[in-house]
């Protein structure tokens, strides 16, 4: 990863910016909502990739300290997910998230029994916490 | 059945907040099958995508409307592309 971000300095202009945008291993609520409400089914454990975001980090890190970039702005924000049936929401998660992330199963049952009291628009939501990072390029000396 | 994704564009606005891309050469390092530069490239001065996977740049390639935009294969550890060229570069899910 240090390596990665290394060649982004390389063929970035001088004074250059670089974005790290990046789901978080934040655990995230699995809600239910319709035009009329909007109800808690539980939390989602997010914590399998945890080790991911720390590889990043300490990656980030290493190249601020090498005097590649320097850290300009982070933020988060919620990026979100809404499925339309129980059953769609379950078969996505098994297809993209199977490894990564946990849905405990009492969270599956309140979600899937909320989820069956008929509302107009219902559908499920899962928010997931995202890393927005503004890094600008730093000028070394022998560049 | 596919999800609605972040219909309230929080990843693009949080992206523009940030960071002008108005004029700029963008440099989208993982970008997968071009679902992210879509929402992007026409503000852009010119973007271009890379990734190790062929089977999604196949895709984004397929769905790309704009000339603006090319995609390219190469690994993030050895980009096949030459020193200080880009205004920005990006990591959208793939640091």
């Amino acid at each position: 990863m240090v390596h990665a971000l290394k060649e982004a300095w390389r063929v970035m202009a001088p004074l250059g910016i670089m974005m790290d945008i990046r789901p978080l291993s934040i655990d995230s609520p699995l809600e239910v909502i319709s035009d009329e409400v909007r109800e808690f089914a539980g939390i989602v454990d997010m914590s399998p990739d945890l080790k991911y975001d720390i590889a990043a980090d300490q990656a980030i890190e290493t190249v601020i300290k090498e005097g590649f970039f320097i850290e300009k702005q982070v933020d988060e924000f919620e990026y979100v997910y809404y499925w339309k049936t129980f059953h769609g929401m379950m078969a996505d998660f098994e297809e993209r998230w199977k490894d990564e992330i946990i849905i405990p199963e009492d969270v599956i049952n309140k979600a899937q029994q909320l989820y069956k009291v008929s509302r107009p628009n219902g559908r499920l939501r899962f928010g997931m916490r995202m890393k927005s990072a503004k890094y600008e390029k730093k000028i070394k000396s022998h560049q | 059945m596919k999800p609605i994704r972040d219909p309230e564009r929080a990843e693009l606005n949080h992206l523009l907040a940030a960071c002008p891309l108005e004029h700029q050469t963008v440099l989208e390092i993982g970008c997968g099958d071009g679902t992210f530069t879509r929402q992007y490239v026409r503000m852009t001065g010119k973007v271009l995508g890379i990734d190790p996977a062929m089977i999604d740049l196949v895709v984004a390639k397929k769905k790309n409307r704009v000339k603006k935009a090319s995609f390219i294969q190469g690994e993030a550890e050895c980009l096949p592309l030459p020193s200080r060229v880009f205004d920005i570069v990006l990591f959208a899910s793939s640091l």
